[in-house]
């Protein structure tokens, strides 16, 4: 999907320093889809990290004689039950969902580096005992993994990024382990072997590098899902719990009241809306700029 | 809804009615037999009927019922069966040697139509109807049945859940076919309520268990007005009338349940004619929706149970009185009540609801008083408060939210330990816990507070999950159940509730109260204090 | 045929790794059993009876053994809760999951017109068609599901009553069939199109970008005539790939789609059986999701290589 090169729509001017310029933005900004995702992600994460120093509500205050507001200039996106504003709980959620996001989406790309890796390159049992293991975990239908070890292990931030890259580390190996037996048999590898190049050498200087950019799209996509995941598991009621706001119990603790007060449940849910949507742009961004033909 | 106000008043007249009929009861020499009442017929005035005379209603051809129910029973066998959708059902197959008037949970006259109490209060007499059927075709209802049914409970083997209901139970006789005697091993005026129509006091037939063995549940097989004939699992259940019931041929003809768990799509239900009755709404904004519908009524069970903050007098700050009562005084429950569930909670200021004829309010009061609740905390070593957990079973909802923002204030920092139903049963049932929350529906204020007070009932063994122990109260209960004087007794109980309410191992928190849906073509459904419905009564009228 | 076999041998013992690692996840979940069953209000001796009577006081490594021993008599068990055979529970239940799983695909597969038609539009220079139909594509697998259901619920059952959301399903009345599943149904879908429509667009684009294609349009081939005879054809296999890999989180997505219609399929059965802690019946329903979905990606890994020789098994 290449897009019309940014650099066109530029006057000329100075040649040299242009030329520059259009160089330095094309790398950083290679393309639409890129760029879109990124705008949307930005402004959101921005917003979502500086919540607490906004003069906006406290998330957590009740003021129940404000209950079931609706939406209106003093009041942007409602208020719940309890009175608390939907924004600054909407916000507050918002927070959360991206740090469980991000923080189970990058465990889960370290450990599939190296499971990953090591699978595929050392071969044998180690690979094949990894491969077994990758198969049952990945005939799960994945919410249910995430669903039984957060049951298990107890509620909390720390319990749900845990649960979600235990749900995200099979397909994280399984990738990382195909590139690198791609890259195994490649010609600079050999060389390298032959050189008597130690193996943790090879590994950190040739296969790991060659491997991260569709590593990092996959990772992006896993945020979204981890995202959308940790949602799920709020709505049932396992990870975040009230009072402290998730975009998914926000949405279960509107759904008694879609009759009345609407604005509960369907606001929270643009939220993850937005942000999957952003980060889907940005991976697909990050993509066609490796390469777009690459098949995952 | 033009009705709904009218009911209440009819309600209070009623009630003040049966208080006074009972003083003038409790005047008689206390003595030898008890008065055996014979079941109130569905008055009109109750909370059902709407019309003004049911003996002038013209009935429809069809006499059918479509049910809504709200959670899918696991099985109808007496001695495992439990909660309140399962109890419903329960209720109208089986009948207990007595039953409970659905006013006041005092036990009328079902399988027996007499007893006599002997002066001790450790023998008890039933008197058998000559004339009641089994369903199913095993027969005429007689002692034996009565005896195998409780020493199944008994018997260790049965695992029965209720076993220790029937643990005051020395002896049972049958001297003759319609005779049973019942010998208890500590004097109990209270037995009564253990032999009704509820859990262990239910009658089942020998062979019919023998036969389906653990397939019973599934099958059971009673000597009430209906019996199960259909059961599509998570779909629906069919009872249908039994016309060799004791009291006569049921009017109503055939029930059908049909399973609908969220009470949104309940209310579409109702509202669109898929059922004629729902049972259970519990969400206040579905209610008063409800309420404004002229074509449908709302039935109520008024206060029918009390939920109480059990606090685990082991964790260190709940060992002063002064703590506990602070608790008391820390949150604003009345207030609660009124904004966030007006119509499903009421302030409560006893261990047990107000219906109990033993129930009394001359006790102390804890209002709204966050000063004085840090004033105590102060007074107890806790002038910056402390942090406490509280045992919940799913997400908080709003009232529980608030009253932790209450607590904030007064310097107690509550937090909540969230599990899911099986672990919440297992912890709260023995005992793993700082702060935990009960609800018990009861009609025999023993259950409640020998469950609650009494040291032999400390979880994990039975209901007391504050570990509360207090010897003079002890004495006073035990001295209750064996008081056959009437006012001798509740002076007891009411000392024994004044204690409670100055110790307050448990916090009343609200009272509840239980509200299903009808069309007002419906009528005789009435909601009894342990929220279960009997069907006998209900007569269909003919509608367009 | 050798690798095709080796793969299929993979197969039980993946299904006995699921097996294993569910019985152990279920017993380390706080609270058994007996805790549910007992109900509220029971005290320790009942309990514990109850525990007893369901045989869950045995070593574990005594009720495993037992358990696997059972399963190779096809043997399921019985729920703990209610009495009744676990074959029969997921028999009742399998129909729904299956229509629900089903429909959804067959419905999905409008993202492939969706696909086809945006990489026309690219193809012809109209790229702001093709941004707008994979921007729509994008924003719809962005939604999270359950929220997606709600939204429905709200506006189709509880604003407008144009559909049901309780009630049994009546397999032989189609037309209140049709009503009682047009949502959830929906819903599935939605998932399904993001994927396949960039998958489609992919290949289309691919596809109509090859030398054939530029030969056939050189000669003057009709442009529509092009995209339906070669392209497509080209196409299908990635499509079917796609469907294929898609099929994991449609089963995952049954789950929470069939409690928020409160339909009583495979899904409810699950996570009732989870929060009840009916192990026999959660095992057997995952025992079937996980060979449900290892059937699937077997099929597809051999569609896979069947058409491509290039792509090896292994």
């Amino acid at each position: 999907m290449r897009m019309v090169d940014v650099s066109r729509s530029l006057p000329t001017g100075p040649a040299l320093g242009l030329d520059q310029l259009r160089a330095g933005v094309r790398r950083v900004l290679p393309n639409a889809s890129y760029t879109a995702g990124a705008a949307i992600l930005l402004p959101v994460v921005l917003l979502a990290l500086t919540a607490p120093w906004l003069p906006i509500a406290d998330p957590l205050k009740p003021h129940v004689l404000l209950s079931f507001s609706p939406p209106s200039f003093a009041h942007p996106l409602g208020t719940d039950k309890l009175g608390r504003e939907i924004l600054s709980r909407t916000l507050a959620g918002l927070r959360i969902s991206l740090l469980v996001g991000f923080a189970s989406a990058a465990l889960a790309l370290l450990v599939g580096l190296v499971v990953g890796t090591l699978a595929g390159y050392l071969g044998k049992g180690v690979d094949r005992a990894v491969t077994a293991a990758v198969d049952v975990l990945l005939s799960f239908p994945a919410l249910l993994l995430a669903i039984t070890a957060v049951a298990v292990f107890g509620n909390g931030i720390v319990q749900v990024i845990l649960a979600l890259t235990v749900a995200g580390l099979p397909l994280a190996i399984r990738l990382q382990r195909a590139l690198t037996l791609g890259l195994k048999s490649r010609a600079y590898i050999d060389a390298a072997r032959l050189a008597n190049a130690p193996a943790w050498w090879i590994l950190i200087r040739h296969v790991v590098p060659n491997t991260l950019p569709p590593m990092i799209v996959v990772a992006s996509l896993h945020a979204s899902n981890a995202i959308i995941a940790e949602a799920t598991l709020s709505f049932l009621g396992l990870g975040i719990t009230p009072p402290h706001p998730s975009l998914g119990n926000l949405i279960a603790e509107g759904r008694p009241f879609l009759q009345d007060a609407w604005w509960i449940s369907t606001m929270p849910g643009i939220a993850i809306a937005l942000v999957s949507v952003s980060l889907h742009l940005f991976s697909d961004g990050v993509r066609e700029h490796l390469d777009p033909r690459l098949s995952i | 809804m033009a009705t709904g106000n009218g009911l209440g008043r009819r309600n209070v007249t009623r009630r003040a009615l049966l208080r006074a009929a009972a003083t003038a009861a409790a005047a008689m020499p206390a003595a030898a037999a008890l008065a055996c009442n014979s079941r109130p017929s569905a008055a009109p005035g109750s909370s059902s009927s709407s019309g003004p005379s049911e003996a002038n209603i013209k009935l429809a051809d069809a006499q059918e019922l479509l049910v809504r129910i709200y959670d899918e029973p696991t099985g109808f066998d007496p001695a495992s069966i439990f909660r309140i959708e399962a109890e419903n059902v329960a209720v109208n197959i089986y009948s207990g040697l007595t039953t409970f008037d659905s006013k006041s949970g005092e036990p009328i006259a079902d399988l027996a139509e007499h007893w006599e109490i002997a002066p001790d209060a450790k023998t008890f007499t039933f008197k058998l109807r000559p004339n009641a059927q089994w369903q199913s075709d095993y027969g005429r209802v007689t002692s034996a049945d009565v005896r195998y049914s409780y020493e199944r409970i008994l018997n260790p083997s049965t695992r029965s859940s209720y076993r220790a209901e029937l643990n005051n139970v020395d002896a049972i006789e049958t001297p003759d076919d319609l005779t049973v005697v019942i010998k208890l091993k500590a004097p109990d005026v209270n037995f009564l309520y253990q032999v009704g129509n509820y859990h262990q006091g239910q009658i089942v037939k020998r062979e019919a268990v023998e036969k389906f063995g653990d397939a019973y549940p599934r099958n059971p097989v009673g000597t009430g007005p209906y019996k199960l004939t259909s059961w599509t699992p998570n779909s629906q259940m069919v009872l249908e009338a039994h016309d060799g019931y004791f009291r006569g041929k049921p009017t109503l003809r055939k029930v059908t349940y049909r399973l609908i768990k969220d009470e949104n799509a309940a209310e579409v239900a109702i509202r669109n004619g898929e059922v004629a009755v729902a049972m259970n709404f519990a969400l206040n904004e579905t209610l008063q929706r409800l309420a404004k519908d002229t074509t449908l009524v709302l039935l109520k069970s008024d206060a029918y149970a009390n939920n109480l903050a059990v606090l685990n007098l082991d964790f260190k700050p709940f060992s002063d009185v002064r703590v506990r009562q602070a608790m008391a005084y820390a949150v604003d429950y009345a207030s609660i009540a009124k904004r966030l569930a007006p119509l499903t909670q009421s302030p409560a200021d006893n261990l047990i609801p107000p219906f109990m004829p033993v129930y009394t309010s001359d006790v102390p009061h804890y209002g709204y008083n966050v000063d004085k609740a840090k004033e105590l905390l102060k007074a107890a070593g806790y002038p910056n408060g402390f942090s406490v957990k509280l045992l919940q079973g799913g997400p908080p909802d709003a009232p529980t939210q608030l009253r932790q923002s209450m607590y904030a204030d007064a310097g107690i920092k509550l937090d909540f330990d969230i599990v899911d139903t099986a672990a919440l049963n297992r912890r709260r049932g023995t005992g793993e816990y700082e702060i935990a929350g009960r609800l018990y529906p009861a009609v025999n204020p023993d259950t409640l507070l020998f469950g609650y007070l009494h040291p032999d009932n400390i979880v994990p063994q039975g209901l007391n999950g504050a570990k509360y122990n207090n010897a003079t109260l002890t004495a006073k209960l035990e001295a209750a159940r064996a008081e056959t004087n009437v006012d001798k007794r509740k002076a007891l109980y009411a000392e024994v509730e004044k204690i409670a309410m100055t110790d307050l191992p448990y916090l009343p928190m609200y009272t509840a109260n239980v509200y299903w849906a009808a069309y007002p073509w419906v009528h005789g459904v009435t909601v009894n204090k342990l929220a279960e419905a009997e069907w006998y009564p209900v007569k269909i009228e003919a509608h367009g | 045929m050798k690798p095709l076999l080796r793969r299929l041998a993979t197969v039980p013992l993946t299904t006995l790794g699921v097996v294993t690692l569910v019985f152990l996840m279920l017993r380390l979940l706080p609270g058994d059993p007996a805790s549910f069953i007992a109900g509220e209000n029971a005290n320790a001796q009942a309990v514990a009876a109850i525990r007893e009577k369901l045989g869950l006081n045995g070593p574990i490594l005594l009720q495993y053994v037992h358990y696997v021993g059972a399963l190779l008599r096809l043997d399921l068990g019985h729920s703990l809760l209610t009495g009744l055979p676990v074959a029969s529970i997921l028999k009742q239940s399998l129909p729904i999951t299956l229509t629900l799983a089903g429909s959804s695909v067959v419905l999905s597969t409008l993202a492939i017109p969706l696909g086809c038609g945006a990489a026309w539009f690219r193809s012809h220079g109209r790229t702001a068609l093709d941004h707008a139909l994979t921007l729509f594509a994008l924003g719809v697998d962005a939604l999270p599901a359950f929220w997606v259901a709600l939204v429905f619920v709200l506006f189709f059952s509880l604003r407008l009553g144009w559909f049901p959301i309780s009630g049994g399903l009546v397999w032989t009345d189609l037309p209140s069939l049709s009503l009682r599943l047009a949502m959830p149904i929906v819903v599935l879908a939605l998932a399904q199109i993001a994927a396949l429509a960039r998958v489609t667009r992919t290949a289309m684009i691919e596809a109509l970008g090859e030398d054939y294609a530029r030969t056939a349009r050189a000669l003057g081939t009709p442009e529509l005539s092009l995209v339906f005879h070669h392209a497509l054809r080209n196409a299908a296999l990635p499509v079917l790939t796609v469907i294929g890999l898609g099929f994991g989180r449609l089963l995952a997505g049954t789950v929470l789609i069939e409690s928020l219609f409160s339909l009583p399929g495979l899904g409810s059965r699950l996570l009732d059986g989870i929060f009840g802690r009916d192990y026999p019946v959660v095992q057997g329903a995952i025992l079937l999701y996980a060979s449900l979905f290892i059937a699937v990606n077997v099929l597809t890994d051999i569609l896979y290589t069947q058409a491509d020789p290039r792509v090896k098994l292994s």
